[in-house]
């Protein structure tokens, strides 16, 4: 059997390790290849390995062989049902795992749209068990020689500097402790579990106490709210793309706003709807200012602020501890947050209150929809900074300076978000702009950049130099190549 | 070799293998080819030397500048009533662990260059070796299919080299062929470098090889060598194998080497008659200084292990040449 490492690239997931395997031994059955790696790998204890298993360890015990480094694929898990691909990295048989988080929806190599079908067969991409009889050219495994060749050398290697940072961002993501992460099921995912990490749904931060006590009373499986991640995801990346000019930055930003504003009234009108009484128990809204013309942040805060006084109701004293997040800003007790709630929060910005006083009623359904807030506001947290990052990297040759501002940090990159800020992206944003504005920008890192970019300008320069000097001054080689490189480093 | 004898250890001689002073030097040059990034290289010598067992006994020991390993698949090639370059690749993926049955041509090549490409994957500098033996059974046509797996490797980027190994009484034809004009793809790939494999021809040579014999362990469970096992009294007063090796060497050259015009001593050969000695012979002798019945246990091995063809004494010398 071969393993196909050949074909082995980066951040590949199960999927493509298996595929890749297939590939590599497509002129054999199914159930000649299963015979075959039964026969290689040892079993492990009673249970029965499935073929991508089998064809892990295969891979595994080839290398340990022929002293060639082993890298586990991500393993497969149950929200990889509906498999998500680029159809010029399936032409090339190559599946990232990262492929599956949602918040992914161009290739960050090819910057083509992440489908569910194989745009030549518009078959949806077969599962493991297809693989084999598949035909088509894009998604089989049926490949020549003359395949294989133009597939090992058809991903960009730019492309895969994308991919390593991604996977970077969303390691630290998983293994900062701030960070609590949330499974299909409401179950705790323990952020130390490594690659199993990838059964998580949804992240939660900052990550309150007692949370896996919060998860086990809601019962009913987490799912994101459809509300549109097109406010952080569009506004970010419009804005890293033009992180240098500041001007533009400021255009994006008021670009934004028309979609800020209608994002807010959305999850206004969402909350309004979440909020409406349920059973017996009445909402008495009888007067809430109108909320407008602020940022968005401040929005945010205030709004959770009107569900915390709402939550601070007696129905709901037993829940309460759960949402006194530590750090969370400015939580004040019950009765401070009524007074507030006043003249605070507002969820239809187009209606008008009269009344001086705002009285929730939760119902219990209300507290589950209010922790779905919580976990879809991180989820946007982390779509918005990772699609913004793809798009950045993907477009800007010089990616590599801003993807090192973000790394300097030593916790998650919206570990440091304080105030009312939910945006964790743009402090570093601002961080990047007043350094570019102020020319702060260290030598070491102007040389480091210099290097990324102008790599082979700065050769050609120097060769073209040399021959002038050479000609005009007669000198040796070596002199004029010195004296060039100590002036243009000066 | 744990529930094997220590006579039988000696004996089995596709088990038996020592180091070699010449399967060293063969190794230094197959390096030294890899390193310079040569594609090919051709090893004659004369039957029975011990070229095939020095290429198994290379088998992962190559490295490339960096040191790391560069592995070496092994086949060999045998007479076939057609020549067909199906008949090769078949040979050559049996050789990389896969079972052939009736698969095309097409079929097995891309196999053979997957596993291939596969195993260049150990080092940075994609090489990987292929070590075909008995070349000259080759024809010219079947050579033409290492030189498809060579460029098939190519294009995936992977660095093939394939050495040949040929006996030099037969190789001349094919030799001669590979000289003309049309054949020259295969020359400039495979056949630029050739080198030549020779068996003991020194008396160091030959101290070196004996030394192997003091260090080749026999018997597992008491972890003794040859040396220590079959001649317990010479061992224990400080005697080694490799002290015999002036008179050895003087004996073999003096009654074979000279009178037969050897050019080298086949491994074959000397390790059939080292085994008498060390197994027959010298273990009856009980004293270190009594080099006179050493001697004579040299000259009755070196009789017992048939270096002089008894064919000869049929049908003469003259049928030879």
């Amino acid at each position: 059997m071969n393993t196909g490492l050949i074909l082995r690239r980066p951040f590949e997931s199960e999927y493509s390790a298996f595929r890749r395997f297939l590939i590599a031994n497509h002129w054999y059955r199914m159930p000649v290849i299963r015979r075959a790696l039964e026969k290689c790998v040892p079993r492990y204890g009673d249970r029965r390995l499935s073929s991508p298993e089998l064809a892990r360890h295969w891979e595994a015990a080839y290398c340990l062989q022929y002293c060639i480094d082993y890298f586990p694929p991500v393993p497969e898990s149950a929200r990889w049902k509906v498999l998500r691909n680029c159809r010029s990295c399936a032409r090339m048989g190559y599946h990232s795992y990262l492929f599956q988080y949602p918040w992914f929806r161009h290739c960050p190599i090819h910057a083509e749209p992440l489908k569910k079908t194989c745009s030549l067969c518009l078959k949806p991409w077969p599962n493991p068990s297809e693989l084999l009889a598949r035909e088509c050219p894009m998604c089989g495994v049926r490949f020549n020689l003359t395949d294989l060749s133009k597939m090992s050398q058809g991903l960009p290697s730019k492309g895969f500097d994308v991919l390593k940072a991604l996977h970077s961002v969303v390691q630290r993501v998983i293994k900062d402790p701030q960070v609590a992460f949330v499974g299909l099921n409401n179950e705790f995912v323990d952020s130390n579990t490594g690659p199993d990490c990838i059964n998580w749904l949804n992240l939660v931060y900052p990550r309150p106490a007692n949370w896996e006590d919060i998860c086990a009373s809601i019962g009913a499986p987490v799912q994101p709210i459809s509300v549109r991640s097109i406010f952080l995801n569009q506004f970010l990346s419009r804005a890293w793309q033009d992180t240098l000019d500041y001007k533009s930055y400021h255009q994006a930003l008021r670009a934004s706003r028309s979609m800020r504003r209608h994002t807010r009234r959305q999850v206004a009108l969402r909350i309004k709807q979440w909020l409406k009484p349920s059973g017996n128990q009445q909402t008495q809204s009888t007067d809430v200012s109108v909320f407008e013309g602020k940022d968005i942040s401040r929005f945010c805060y205030e709004a959770w602020l009107g569900i915390y006084s709402g939550l601070a109701h007696k129905h709901f004293v037993p829940h309460w501890r759960y949402f006194s997040i530590p750090g969370f800003p400015d939580f004040p007790s019950a009765s401070v947050l009524a007074s507030r709630i006043q003249t605070s929060f507002c969820l239809n910005p187009k209606a008008t209150y009269k009344s001086t006083r705002v009285d929730f009623r939760l119902a219990e359904t209300d507290a589950k929809w209010l922790l779905r807030i919580q976990l879809w506001r991180g989820y946007l947290a982390l779509a918005g900074h990772l699609q913004a990052l793809s798009d950045v990297m993907r477009t800007k040759s010089t990616w590599a300076r801003y993807y090192n501002l973000l790394t300097e940090d030593s916790a998650s990159p919206w570990s440091g978000f304080a105030g009312f800020n939910f945006d964790p992206v743009t402090p570093h944003l601002m961080h990047i702009v007043v350094l570019r504005r102020h020319e702060e920008i260290t030598r070491q890192s102007y040389l480091e950049s210099l290097a990324h970019t102008h790599h082979t300008e700065e050769a050609e320069r120097i060769a073209d130099l040399f021959c002038d000097q050479a000609r005009e001054l007669d000198e040796p080689v070596v002199n004029s190549l010195n004296k060039y490189s100590v002036k243009g480093l000066d | 070799m744990n529930n094997m004898t220590a006579a039988s250890a000696l004996e089995d001689a596709s088990g038996f293998s020592i180091p070699t002073p010449m399967g060293k030097a063969l190794q230094d040059r197959l390096e030294s080819w890899v390193q310079c990034g040569h594609t090919g290289g051709l090893i004659v010598g004369e039957a029975r030397l011990g070229k095939t067992r020095a290429l198994e006994a290379i088998g992962d020991k190559l490295t490339n500048r960096s040191g790391q390993p560069i592995h070496a698949f092994y086949t060999h090639y045998g007479q076939r009533d057609v020549e067909t370059v199906r008949a090769v690749f078949a040979k050559v993926a049996r050789a990389l662990g896969f079972a052939v049955r009736r698969q095309i041509a097409d079929a097995l090549l891309d196999l053979i260059v997957m596993r291939l490409a596969e195993a260049s994957l150990s080092n940075d500098t994609r090489q990987v070796v292929l070590m075909v033996d008995e070349a000259q059974l080759l024809s010219l046509g079947q050579l033409g299919a290492f030189a498809e797996i060579y460029n098939e490797l190519s294009r995936l980027r992977v660095n093939c080299v394939v050495f040949f190994v040929a006996n030099q009484d037969q190789f001349e034809p094919l030799g001669r062929a590979l000289l003309l004009r049309e054949n020259r793809y295969l020359l400039e790939r495979f056949f630029n470098n050739l080198d030549y494999f020779f068996g003991i021809r020194s008396e160091t040579e030959l101290a070196e090889c004996l030394k192997g014999y003091d260090q080749y362990v026999v018997s597992q469970s008491t972890q003794q060598t040859a040396t220590e096992y079959f001649c317990p009294d010479l061992f224990n007063q400080g005697w080694r194998l490799a002290h015999l090796a002036p008179v050895y060497w003087r004996r073999f050259r003096q009654d074979y080497g000279i009178p037969l015009e050897l050019t080298s001593w086949g491994m074959a050969q000397f390790v059939r008659a080292t085994n008498i000695l060390v197994m027959d012979y010298l273990s009856c002798c009980g004293d270190s200084r009594d080099e006179a019945i050493q001697e004579a246990c040299v000259i009755k091995s070196l009789k017992a292990s048939g270096i002089k063809p008894s064919l000869v004494q049929l049908v003469g010398r003259a049928s030879q040449g």
